[in-house]
Formats: C-alpha cells, sequence, structure tokens
C-alpha cells in the first residue's frame, strides 16, 4: 500500500475512473485520494516550531549579531530556504519513499558519504535532544514561573523559577524530560501521537494569544507595566531606564539596525523555517504535475515569514530597539548583572503586559510546551536514522528491535543515552560551546545538495520517471540541477564566510573545526569497520546501493 | 549441497522497468533462485489517442506528448510500460466509449494485464531458461483471479500459491497472495478467518516446518512491517503533528501462522513504505517494500545454508 497523489472519482465499485480524462485509474489497493495544498500547508506548520521561534528569535539575535534585524532577517532566511527546501522538496517528489540525504547521497554518490552525512546529523539532533531537555527547564519552567509569580505577586513561585535555572536542577528536570520521552516512544506510536495532539494543541493556543496581546500593545504601556512590575528585582522606580544603563555601564553600545549584522544573523533567520517543506516527504506511486506541492511549501513559507516579520517588528517596536539590545547584553554577555527574574525571552515580556491570569497562564504553558515538545518528539530523527543503518546491515541487526506494541526500544534508549550525555555536557561544562552548528549544518546540506545535482544525470531513468516539476528545465538545465547549484552557493558561501568570520557562525579556531572533523570523521571510521565486518560474514554492504541493469 | 541464494521482490505493479531488473537480479546478485512476491499487475491505463490527423497524443507522468511517427509511439508505450502503467491505441471514438462506460474499461484491463503478465512470463523463460536460476512468480491481493491463467501457460516460472514447493533439497516455501481485507477490496481480499483456514491448510502440508519459507504477501500484523498510512473515512491519509499518521495493517492470522510455526524465514510484502525486517522468535521476517513507480527494484538477497539464514541485505537495485 502507499499514498497516491491522483485526484479520481469513484463511478463504480471496482473501478476507479479518474478525473484526469488522459488515463484510466483502477480500483486497487493503495490508491487514496490526494492531498490539497491546504492539507499539505497544515502539515508543514506542524513542522516549524513557531513558538519557540517566536520566543527566541529577537533576543538570540541581539546577542549574537548586535544590529540586526531579525524582522529584515527572517525575510532574507526565506529566500534561503526557498532553494534549499526546493532541493529538498524536488529530491523527496523524485524518490518519495525514500526521504533523507542518506538514501540520496547512498545512491547517487556512495554509502561512505551517505552515512558519514547522516551520523553527523544524528550527533546533532542528539545535541539538540539533550539541550532542549534543558532548556525546557532553565528556560521554559524559569521563564514561566518567574512571569506568572510576578503578575500574581506569588513571590515563592518567582524562587522557583530561579532555583528551576541552576544547574543541578537543570540537569534533574532534564534527565527527568528525556526519561520522559523515552517512556512515550517505548510506549508505542500511540502514546507519541497523544503527547503531540496533548502538546501542541494548547502550545498553539497559547502562541496566539500572545500574538494577540503582544499586537494590541504600545511601547508605553510595555515600558509602564515593565517599570511597575520590575521594581523589586532593579530597586528602581525606572526598572526600563535601569536596565538601559546597566548595559551601557558593563560596556554594551546599542548599534542602529545595520545591514551587515543582518546578513550576518541570516542562520538565525533560515532555522526559523526549518520543517516548512514536510509535506514534500508526503510522495505518491503516481506523479502528476499538480501545483499542491510548491503551493504548500510556499504558502507556508509566505505565511511564517510574515507572522516571523510582523511580530519581530512588533517586538522592536513595543520592547524598543535599544532595551532588546540591553537586556540581551547583560543577559547573555553581563549575567551577573542581570536581576531579572526570567530570560528575556517573548513570553516573559508578554506576560508581564497580560493583567488576566488565566491567559498569563496559557501563554506560560505554551511556551514549555513548545520546548518540551521537541524534547518529547527527540528520539524521533535518530531513531529512525539508526534503523536505517540497520536495514543497510551498517549496525547490528540489535539496533531495530521493535516489541509488540511496535516501539523501537532499543534505538529510542540509545537516542535517549545520548543525549543525556550533552544534557551532562550542556549543563556542567563549556565542551558543547565549541560545536559550531551553523557549520555542521551547512556542511550536511551542501553535501546533500550534491545529489540533486547529480541525480539526473547519473540516475537518468529515475529522473525521467519522475513528476513534471521535478524535470521541468529552465534554459535547457533541469530545475533539481538549478536549486541544487544555488544550493551549493549559499551553503559554501555560509561555510567559508564562517570560518573567514567567525562572529557568523559562532565557535571557531581549531578545537571547533577539530570538533567538527571529528564528528564527521567518526563517521566514515565507522563505515569503513562496518564494511570490512560484514564483509568477513559474506555481506557486500555496496551491494544494498547498485542499480540492476534494467535492459 | 551447496547454499541456496535467493533473490525475494515485490509489488512492482506493472513496472516493466523493475521486472527486467529482476531477472537480471539472478546473474547480479548471483542467486539461484527468483521469487516475485506478488503485485505485480499495473494500476493505470495510459491511452495514445489517435488524433486522426496521422498523429497520436498521450499524457504521461504530467506531460503531454504529440507523437507524430510509429517508433515515437512504440518508445511511448515503452516508457508507459516501464513506469507500471498499460498503454493502449485508441481511436477519439473509442475514448469516449471508454470515458462512459467503466465496465469497458474494467474488462480492457483484465485483458491488458493478462496480455502483459503473459508477455514477460515469456521473457521469462527466454532469459532464465538456460541459466539455471529458478523463477516462482506469485501474484498478490491486487492481481486479478484470471490471472492464474497466464501462470497455468507457462512451463518455466513457477507460481507456488496455495501449495508446498521444494525450492531446494532442504528448504519447502508456502505461499498465498491473499492478505486480510483492505478499504479497496481487491481481488484477493479476504476475511482473517477465511485466511487462517488457507493458512492452515498449507501449514498442515509442510514436513520440515523449521526449514520452511512463508511466501505471504501480507506482513505479520503491529510488526512494524505493516505500518501503512492511516485513512479517514474518504480514503484520505490523516495528518498529525509528525506528519502521516501510520496504522498497522498486516495480518493477525499471518503473525499467529510464524508465532506457532517458527518457520525459518518470512516474506512479505504488500506495504510499500514498511521495508526493513524483524524476527518473530527464530523467524526472520522480511519486507523489502517498493519503489516501483522510481523504477528501483527494491528487493532482498537471502542465502541459504542446510538450516539456517546464513546472511540477508536489502538492496535498491
Amino acid at each position: 500500500m502507499s499514498l497516491l497523489t491522483e485526484t479520481e472519482t469513484v463511478k463504480a465499485p471496482e473501478l476507479t475512473v479518474s478525473d484526469q480524462p488522459d488515463v484510466y485509474v483502477r480500483r486497487a489497493t493503495g490508491l487514496v485520494r490526494a492531498f490539497s495544498w491546504t492539507d499539505m500547508l497544515v502539515l508543514n506548520a506542524f513542522g516549524t516550531n513557531l513558538g519557540i521561534v517566536l520566543a527566541l528569535t529577537v533576543l538570540s539575535g541581539a546577542s549574537l549579531f548586535p544590529g540586526s534585524n531579525m524582522s529584515l532577517s527572517v525575510l532574507l532566511g526565506m529566500v534561503l530556504c526557498l532553494f534549499n527546501g526546493l532541493t529538498y522538496g524536488l529530491m523527496a517528489a523524485a524518490m518519495p519513499r525514500s526521504g533523507g540525504e542518506f538514501v540520496w547521497l547512498s545512491y547517487t554518490i556512495h554509502p561512505l558519504v551517505g552515512f558519514a552525512t547522516n551520523w553527523g546529523l544524528v550527533i546533532v539532533f542528539c545535541f539538540a535532544y539533550g539541550m532542549y531537555a534543558g532548556m525546557t527547564a532553565n528556560f521554559g519552567f524559569a521563564a514561566t514561573f518567574a512571569s506568572l509569580g510576578t503578575i500574581m505577586n506569588l513571590p515563592w513561585m518567582v524562587s522557583l523559577g530561579t532555583l528551576v535555572a541552576t544547574p543541578n536542577w537543570v540537569f534533574g528536570l532534564g534527565t527527568l524530560f528525556i526519561l520522559i520521552s523515552i517512556v512515550i516512544f517505548v510506549v508505542g506510536p500511540k502514546a507519541v501521537r497523544t503527547f503531540l495532539w496533548v502538546t501542541f494543541v494548547p502550545a498553539m493556543l497559547g502562541t496566539i494569544a500572545s500574538l494577540a496581546v503582544f499586537l494590541s500593545t504600545s511601547h508605553e504601556a510595555f515600558v509602564s507595566t515593565f517599570n511597575n512590575a520590575m521594581q523589586p528585582y532593579t530597586n528602581s522606580a525606572n526598572s526600563y531606564q535601569f536596565i538601559l544603563n546597566a548595559a551601557k555601564g558593563a560596556g554594551a553600545n546599542f548599534p542602529a539596525m545595520a545591514i551587515m549584522p543582518t546578513l550576518m544573523a541570516l542562520p538565525l533567520g533560515y532555522w526559523a523555517f526549518v520543517g516548512f517543506a514536510n509535506s514534500a516527504y508526503v510522495g505518491g506511486e503516481v506523479k502528476t504535475p499538480g501545483r499542491s506541492q510548491p503551493l504548500a511549501i510556499i504558502g507556508t513559507l509566505l505565511l511564517s515569514g510574515i507572522i516571523y516579520a510582523v511580530m519581530f517588528w512588533k517586538f522592536y517596536d513595543v520592547v524598543g530597539w535599544d532595551f532588546t539590545n540591553a537586556v540581551a547584553y547583560l543577559y547573555f554577555s553581563a549575567p551577573n548583572l542581570y536581576t531579572l527574574p526570567s530570560p528575556p525571552v517573548l513570553n516573559f515580556f508578554v506576560g508581564l503586559v497580560t493583567a488576566n491570569p488565566y491567559v498569563n497562564i496559557l501563554i506560560g504553558v505554551s511556551f514549555i510546551l513548545w520546548i518540551f515538545m521537541l524534547v518529547g518528539l527527540g528520539p524521533l530523527v535518530p531513531s529512525r536514522c539508526m534503523f536505517t543503518w540497520s536495514f543497510t546491515r551498517i549496525m547490528p541487526e540489535a539496533l531495530a528491535k521493535v516489541d509488540k506494541r511496535g516501539s523501537p526500544w532499543v534505538t529510542v534508549i540509545v537516542s535517549g543515552i545520548v543525549a543525556e550525555i550533552f544534557l551532562y555536557l550542556f549543563t556542567f561544562t563549556a565542551m558543547l560551546n565549541l560545536v559550531n552548528y551553523t557549520i555542521i549544518w551547512a556542511i550536511i546540506f551542501f553535501i546533500g545538495g550534491i545529489s540533486a545535482i547529480l541525480l539526473p544525470y547519473t540516475k537518468k531513468a529515475l529522473f525521467d520517471a519522475s513528476p513534471g516539476i521535478v524535470k521541468k528545465k529552465i534554459g535547457g538545465i533541469p530545475l533539481l540541477v538549478i536549486a541544487g547549484i544555488i544550493n551549493e552557493a549559499l551553503f559554501g558561501f555560509t561555510i567559508i564566510f564562517s570560518i573567514i568570520n567567525p562572529a557568523f557562525s559562532g565557535p571557531s579556531g581549531a578545537s571547533a573545526y577539530e570538533m567538527i572533523g571529528t564528528i564527521f570523521i567518526s563517521g566514515i571510521v565507522i563505515y569503513i569497520i562496518s564494511h570490512f565486518a560484514r564483509k568477513r560474514q559474506g555481506i557486500d554492504l555496496t551491494l544494498v546501493w547498485k542499480e540492476v541493469p534494467p535492459e | 549441497m551447496g547454499d541456496t541464494k535467493l533473490f525475494y521482490a515485490t509489488d512492482i505493479h506493472g513496472s516493466e522497468r523493475t521486472f527486467i531488473k529482476f531477472l537480471n537480479a539472478g546473474k547480479f546478485y548471483g542467486a539461484n533462485v527468483l521469487l516475485m512476491g506478488g503485485d505485480i499487475t499495473g494500476k493505470m491505463i495510459v491511452p495514445i489517442r489517435d488524433q486522426g490527423d496521422g498523429t497520436h497524443k498521450s499524457r504521461l507522468l504530467g506531460t503531454e506528448y504529440i507523437l507524430r511517427t510509429e517508433p515515437e509511439i512504440q518508445e511511448m508505450e515503452k516508457n508507459i510500460r516501464f513506469n507500471g502503467y498499460y498503454p493502449f491505441r485508441v481511436s477519439e471514438r473509442e475514448k469516449q466509449e471508454l470515458d462512459t462506460n467503466p465496465q469497458r474499461v474494467d474488462e480492457l484491463f483484465s485483458k491488458l494485464m493478462i496480455e502483459a503478465t503473459e508477455r514477460w512470463l515469456r521473457v521469462a523463460e527466454e532469459r532464465l531458461k538456460s541459466t539455471g536460476i529458478k523463477c516462482y512468480i506469485t501474484p498478490g491481493n491486487d492481481d486479478r483471479l484470471e490471472l492464474d491463467r497466464a501462470f497455468q501457460a507457462s512451463d518455466f516460472v513457477v507460481n507456488p500459491e496455495g501449495r508446498v514447493v521444494q525450492i531446494d533439497e532442504n528448504h519447502e516455501m508456502i505461499s498465498s497472495g491473499y492478505v486480510n481485507m483492505t478499504p479497496w477490496k481487491a481481488p484477493r481480499d479476504t476475511s482473517e478467518e477465511e485466511l487462517q483456514k488457507k493458512i492452515d491448510a498449507l501449514t498442515s502440508e509442510v514436513k520440515n516446518m523449521p526449514n520452511c519459507i512463508f511466501n505471504f504477501h501480507v506482513p505479520p500484523y503491529d510488526s512494524g512491517l505493516d505500518a501503512a498510512p492511516k485513512l479517514d473515512s474518504n480514503m484520505r491519509p490523516v495528518i498529525g503533528p509528525s506528519g502521516v499518521m501510520m496504522a498497522s495493517a498486516g495480518s493477525t492470522s499471518v503473525r499467529k501462522a510464524i508465532e506457532v510455526h517458527q518457520p525459518l524465514l518470512g516474506l512479505h510484502g504488500h506495504i510499500h513504505e514498511s521495508s526493513g525486517f524483524k524476527r518473530i522468535g527464530r523467524t526472520l521476517c522480511l519486507n523489502p517494500g517498493s519503489e516501483y513507480s522510481e523504477g528501483v527494484l527494491r528487493g532482498a538477497v537471502v542465502t541459504l545454508s542446510k538450516d539456517k539464514v546464513k546472511s540477508y541485505i536489502l538492496t535498491r537495485g
């Protein structure tokens, strides 16, 4: 059984006649109704973590790239996404049941390249899994307790917010959240689905409430509320000015909005959209040139881009440009001078201006859930990748064990253990400060893009059997190749610019590059060891990907 | 006797490209037994319309083609077959008749399926007869019952449906293309009770169960080899926060038979997107999945020694 992206009309019990007058489709297993572009828009919207992006992006931009205008940066990020999303979307449309770089690269280049790239991806995902577990405590709970405690005048709750942000609590709660995510996945797919719905619905409602509150708040109202609410923490009747002065005193200068830092913040602007092309993975066995996919992908991009741009612009307008830079500087660069009871995230500020405690609770819970959702889904991608490694015999068969409920318990536990190690490093050491995610992701996307450029020439039959949109040519060159080349140019530029200008991407220097090298080279070494071990068992790993002659 | 190397593929749904690959797989992987697990017939007819002005028109994969010469038409027919569809030359008048008469289209499907299968069986014999490679092809739930007649006409390719066949001196194989009911009510869909009876009848004839191969089109229920998109009442996949929601669509009868009899190997298909392997007790169950519409031949190369599975690997040839 599989999906069929063909619109059909049932005309007789045993027969299905296509709406398209040029073909006849019989009633057969797996023929299902096509997704509309609005269905796919919803699917893509699920993929983007709206709440976290809205909560963290402006402050992260102000801290990492002073002078950056995140409202503009996300719009530029849409351009990056367009070509990367187009490349991945077209590849997924060409091979709808073989999603992911591992398969594409193994099929078009060599399984060694596919595995090493996928290995890097899993390491990054496991790190994110561990990091989000910690962030649920020190961002999610801390900000929510502080905000609610302040608004509802509950000092014990404010103190609790401060307490849960301390390292031991972050590690303890993070470990608990990782355990919960493991239990959810081990219980089985139904539990995962229930978890997603139970977290997604209130999270989304809280985000909508945040948007509504923020859009109806003026700068003057925010300053007034902030001054009243934060007096106990600043010991100043004008807390707003106190923060500005404290940052200036600590050495911050408040740069005007500028193009260069806005460009440098592009990685943040780009990551805001990750997940927007999920619908491309919902392929079908009978392919039509329908415009649903491009409409859904571009529609999601535009919709989320507009929401982000408006909200970030409104953030600067309500909170104030200088104040945004000041609070980010204090929190990230001079934490000993940061006296506010919560990290300076959007929901904290929204919470302050919300008089209604119920709305405030909803907004707080929403923020916790957005982060916790990422922890709960932590095992998903690493687990799927490890399954593929096992199915292609690179890793032992035991890795793909599934219990009676269909739970991949081995891969889930392995993912959880790796995440726990990363949580420890995140909480108690500075080791993970050496991980340059921008470069690692750029390398993964750059290598992944090579398969798009090669596919039409090395796997011509597969390319010829692809949907019309994949084969579409501009100036005689397949759109897939053009998208791939632009993808390579953008990510090649990102890698080079990151190395030349360390501020662009984060950690740099010998240790940071050794870390990147270790991640990918360890993948290469594992593949080579597996190759020879399997050979001794009479299994040729390269056979998995070799095409049988079709003539 | 040495090891038996078996190549198993399934669910090629009329794709001539993957069928030719299947025939070539014996030599390519060094297999001496080829086994096709069912669902070999296509799902779509692509008319090649005579325009009445010396040209023909057809649409394939979203692109419209105007064909001006006989070689162009033949090339088009080849492309259509390669993608798993049935080409059919038709006049405008015949096309209009087909458009308004579903029964006529249904009959046309049967005719084209049987013709294509007979042609495939002839090609299989031509290519394999002198190689010493055995070839077994089982119909699947999507293959109409009248297709069995095409197999009866072949004295080389064996249809092992509903009986015990000895694939080498150590291993018996029992086969069934019947599956538990699907929402599509395909020709070989049946109730779990009926499927259980068919399986019981087969297992009662097996002499050496620990060495037996269960070639059952439908995978065992809740095995991870049977996760298919969950559908709503309008036959539309259900979307959840993590994408398309999946549900087990395998057979409880097959699962029970494997748990009770513990054969050496279970070979399954039916659920294209659930490729993988699963051990149920001592039984290794495989579903290579299907990517026929991309022209990719998903398969499994399994090496059988006297009383065990010596090695196996899933392929994307």
